[in-house]
């Protein structure tokens, strides 16, 4: 069984920071929250000059406090995480 | 005690910092070794912990796709689920993969290869001890129609396929035969290859005594 991690990105405190939310094993609706991170990772590159020599803050994408889900994980075990099930 | 595999995890994530972590379950049982393998474009990894305890370095490149490509192991690493940390040498804002192997009945990474010239089709060999389980790894332009064949010819199914602007995929044997094994991996574009030895944990047969009374 493979089992998609599924993470909450914000800014807190000038970080950027991945929390674990919970989980599913259905791969369309891994894809659907990945089309959020998408637009994350598209703003990332088209920054990445700026991010990577301070002039540009990665802040610009998160405005009021805004925040995304994503999977970035794929695992084949889950116990004890204490994770719930996150379905559509 | 054969070697078995337990547990995989595949992790690919933009850091936006120097330190990222995600989670892995170990197997229990008797033998354990965490396997860990990071593909970081532009940026080294410094270190890899999981649990809290620092895994050694096999194997550091830099590889044509400006990538940094390292191997880390964990011997008898702790149980259930624990975090893994992924340490870079600075920050970093490029899509960047590990990998997480868990093993029981193990003897940790035994010899590592890599074929650092990109090209169609990539092959890279590797002698192995018997029992060993091969996982082959592949950077490269694009991972369409992605595969891997331990030992060339047999295909094993792409356990992670990650993009990290290029993208790298991959997945393991089970238990080879000792001997000299060609690692063949691809995609519709061109890749390079490197192939990690796991070991099997040999126990040496008891010594019997016989007393003799004459």
């Amino acid at each position: 069984m493979e089992y998609y991690i599924i993470d909450k990105i914000e800014y807190l405190n000038g970080e950027v920071v991945y929390t674990q939310i919970g989980y599913t094993t259905d791969p369309l609706f891994k894809d659907q929250i990945n089309e959020m991170y998408n637009d994350f990772f598209i703003f990332v590159n088209e920054n990445k000059t700026g991010l990577e020599s301070g002039t540009a803050s990665i802040s610009e994408f998160f405005t009021n406090g805004n925040y995304i889900y994503s999977n970035n994980t794929k695992t084949t075990s889950i116990d004890d995480m204490g994770l719930m099930e996150i379905n559509l | 005690m054969a070697l078995i595999e337990g547990n995989f995890t595949g992790d690919v994530r933009i850091p936006a910092g120097s330190t990222y972590t995600f989670t892995h379950n170990q197997n229990t049982g008797t033998d354990r070794c965490l396997v860990v393998i990071v593909a970081s474009p532009a940026v080294s990894v410094s270190g890899v912990n999981y649990g809290g305890q620092a895994l050694t370095n096999v194997r550091n490149s830099s590889t044509a796709y400006s990538t940094f490509w390292s191997v880390w192991r964990l011997l008898n690493p702790p149980t259930g689920s624990n975090t893994v940390q992924i340490n870079l040498s600075s920050g970093s804002w490029n899509s960047t993969s590990a990998i997480c192997y868990s093993f029981t009945g193990c003897d940790g990474v035994g010899n590592t290869n890599l074929n650092n010239t990109q090209a169609s089709n990539q092959t890279t060999t590797l002698t192995i001890l018997n029992n060993s389980m091969v996982i082959g790894a592949n950077i490269g332009g694009n991972s369409t129609a992605a595969y891997v064949e331990i030992p060339d010819g047999t295909t094993r199914p792409v356990d992670w396929n990650h993009n990290i602007n290029n993208f790298t995929w991959g997945g393991i044997s089970p238990s080879l035969s000792a001997g000299t094994k060609t690692i063949q991996g691809g995609s519709t574009a061109t890749s390079i290859i490197m192939a990690v030895e796991v070991r099997e944990k040999v126990v040496a047969p008891t010594t019997r005594r016989r007393l003799i009374v004459v």
